[in-house]
């Protein structure tokens, strides 16, 4: 049980102490881009937790048995965009075969999962933690996880936001960069929490 | 209210505007839009709540009617496409499909088609919520049982293929359901 522990607060710690997007700021673009909708925010947030997730098992195997034994570390940047762009694919070819129409009901958001800032930054962000594949796997979805929650949040308060009276001047993208600062300094609120 | 460009809400568009908006994408139709006369089958869940993409009839078989969708990336397009990565990587590749039962549409015609929005969080928690329970489950089960690195990831990747197979079920029982058919909205004809 204590490993679950461990694994529990490995989730937490990722998923909502140090998030992708408030804390850590990686993902803004689509953070900003995708999430004028909740419906659009939800699933972008899927596809990008199935990516992340599927290509941290990748990543994880490459550096341990490639980068690291050969101390190619120099090329970890390149071999992880390439790793993240393959999921992309397999995703993309996996759902095309599972059902033509889902594929055209989700397609739209594979191609931008590839430029995606947050998840090259999850896949670095693996190699300092050291883990072991499980751990390196949990680490990635959670992570995604919080990204995805992020995302959803964020695009129900733009919703709100679009009915609201603003000023001319903070219409649009001012109003959400404002909105998005108070989030990040509420999410700030967990990084009191003990994980002791 | 003033909004910024291409960030226009869905509920202040007057339901009867013709007017086709390119390079958006999944907009939302007003309260109470309903499809057309010209519209296949509707949602099975009932709900008008719909999800809007403009497409073009590029191919007309018989039922079959062959849409294209418009480009643009998932973000909506914003006037930075032109040097945004999504746009490079693939986010304007104009994406083919098929639609059977949609009558009096012809070759250039410019549609709306619309999706419940249910539908949407459907396709995307088979698509991608499946694969991923099995793949997580398949890998904590492995560890938890004493496994090392090389079995767990082994069971993860089994994980992973079991999910994918049952997604396929799901997907095709939803599909017969008629829960990822998107209905016709409105069209504009085009040049012959």
């Amino acid at each position: 049980m204590h490993e679950m522990h461990d694994l529990f607060l490995l989730m937490v710690g990722s998923a909502l102490v140090n998030n992708v997007v408030l804390a850590r700021f990686l993902g803004l673009c689509s953070f900003m881009g995708v999430t004028t909708k909740v419906d659009t925010a939800i699933g972008m947030g899927m596809a990008t937790t199935f990516v992340i997730t599927v290509s941290s098992m990748g990543d994880w195997a490459l550096e341990k048995f490639l980068l690291m034994p050969f101390e190619l570390g120099y090329l970890r940047t390149v071999t992880f965009i390439l790793v993240i762009a393959a999921a992309v694919q397999f995703t993309e070819m996996v759902i095309r075969k599972v059902s033509p129409v889902l594929f055209q009901t989700l397609g739209i958001y594979l191609p931008l999962i590839t430029t995606n800032c947050a998840v090259l930054g999850i896949a670095l962000l693996l190699v300092d933690g050291k883990f072991g594949f499980i751990q390196s796997t949990i680490f990635a979805f959670s992570s995604s996880l919080g990204y995805s929650l992020v995302m959803v949040v964020f695009a129900g308060l733009r919703e709100r936001i679009a009915l609201a009276s603003v000023p001319r001047l903070f219409a649009g993208p001012p109003i959400g960069f404002i909105t998005a600062g108070l989030l990040a300094l509420a999410f700030m609120g967990f990084s009191g929490i003990n994980t002791n | 209210m003033s909004l910024a460009a291409g960030e226009r809400s869905c509920n202040e568009r007057p339901p009867s505007e013709g007017v086709l908006e390119t390079g958006g994408d999944c907009r939302r139709a007003p309260h109470g839009a309903k499809a057309s006369p010209h519209s296949g089958r509707p949602p099975s869940e009932g709900s008008f709540d719909l999800i809007e993409r403009p497409v073009r009839v590029v191919a007309v078989e018989r039922d079959t009617v062959w849409f294209e969708a418009e480009p643009g990336g998932g973000c909506g397009a914003c006037a930075a496409m032109a040097s945004c990565g999504s746009g490079k990587f693939g986010g304007g590749k104009p994406r083919r499909f098929e639609m059977a039962g949609a009558p009096g549409l012809r070759v250039g015609d410019r549609v709306i088609l619309g999706l419940a929005e249910g539908s949407l969080l459907r396709a995307a928690a088979t698509a991608f919520a499946i694969p991923l329970a099995g793949m997580l489950g398949a890998g904590i089960i492995a560890w938890l049982a004493g496994g090392g690195d090389g079995e767990t990831a082994l069971a993860s990747i089994a994980g992973l293929g079991v999910g994918v197979l049952l997604a396929r079920l799901c997907a095709g029982r939803l599909s017969r359901r008629g829960d990822f058919t998107p209905v016709v909205l409105r069209r504009e004809r085009g040049e012959r």
